[in-house]
């Protein structure tokens, strides 16, 4: 006979006391004074600007323009200007040159001339040679076989040396 | 006042405008553009525009071409199509590869002008 057994009694208690331990122990229903977090509005806001930032954002290189008008019939028979002697740009190929192309400028650069150089070369002459000005004409006569890329570079020097009259012009094989 | 929802309508819209954007500029055709020093050419935005795209195909290969976003198989091609939209002259949007030849454009240049379209405009790459 064991002295220590409990009553009836006594365990019934022990044993619910024990269960309701337990159950607030390992219980998944939360506490009424617990705070909660939710969660949604957040990710959503943050999906959001993420898709947001992803359309805004410009994945190409960005490009701009030179503006090139060309000579219309009307342009050319309203014109009662004096004629004024353009500058000649002349590129001619050269494809064992680094830059593709051999540069000079008729009367003012005969010998080649680095492309890099065109733009002060060009301010030169119309800041300092007298007759010459922003509205001197500039023809740009190419051979068809000079890269793109040359001639859009010297049409390029041409307007940052300030002159407004740039004409292309081709020459022939 | 809840503004949730206004918040986030604005930014659905805000969305949808910058995407339609996004496919509006589609005629662009991936390839390197001329690239000069001391750029002048500046990021413009015209209304009545047309982009002709000269597209590098391979050294004394003739370029593919494309009038908007139509591929265009040849000159004359083009210059029915320069032809139709000339009387309302818009802006011509050159974007020509910097490897082509400068006969190749050129020869386009000289169509649009025979066209008396006369607002031409060369496109470089920026920075």
């Amino acid at each position: 006979m064991v002295e220590n057994a409990p009553k009836t009694s006594e365990k019934r208690f022990t044993d619910r006391a024990r269960s309701r331990s337990f159950a607030a122990r390992y219980s998944r229903r939360r506490p009424s004074w617990a705070m909660t977090l939710n969660l949604t509005s957040m990710v959503d806001l943050v999906f959001l600007l993420l898709f947001f930032f992803l359309a805004a954002t410009r994945f190409t290189r960005p490009e701009g323009m030179l503006p090139a008008d060309l000579p219309g019939k009307q342009a050319a028979a309203a014109s009662i200007e004096i004629p004024r002697t353009p500058i000649s740009i002349r590129l001619a190929p050269a494809p064992g040159d680094a830059a593709g192309c051999r540069l000079t400028v008729d009367r003012f650069h005969p010998e080649p001339l680095a492309l890099a150089d065109l733009a002060r070369a060009l301010e030169k002459i119309r800041d300092e040679v007298p007759g010459f000005d922003g509205r001197t004409p500039v023809h740009l006569v190419a051979g068809d076989t000079v890269p793109w890329d040359n001639v859009v570079n010297v049409y390029n020097a041409a307007l940052f040396a300030g002159f407004e009259r740039i004409y292309f012009v081709g020459t022939r094989p | 006042m809840n503004m949730t929802p206004l918040i986030d309508v604005t930014f659905l819209l805000l969305t949808f405008f910058m995407l339609a954007s996004h496919f509006a500029s589609s005629e662009k055709v991936e390839m390197p553009l001329p690239r000069p020093d001391h750029n002048q050419a500046v990021d413009r935005k015209f209304r009545d525009r047309v982009v002709v795209n000269l597209i590098f195909t391979g050294p004394e290969q003739a370029p593919a071409m494309t009038f908007g976003l139509v591929p265009v198989a040849s000159l004359d091609e083009l210059s029915d199509r320069l032809g139709e939209i000339a009387p309302a002259n818009p802006q011509i949007i050159l974007r020509a590869d910097r490897r082509l030849a400068y006969g190749e454009v050129r020869a386009v240049m000289e169509l649009i002008a025979a066209h008396r379209l006369t607002k031409l405009q060369v496109v470089t790459e920026l920075g």
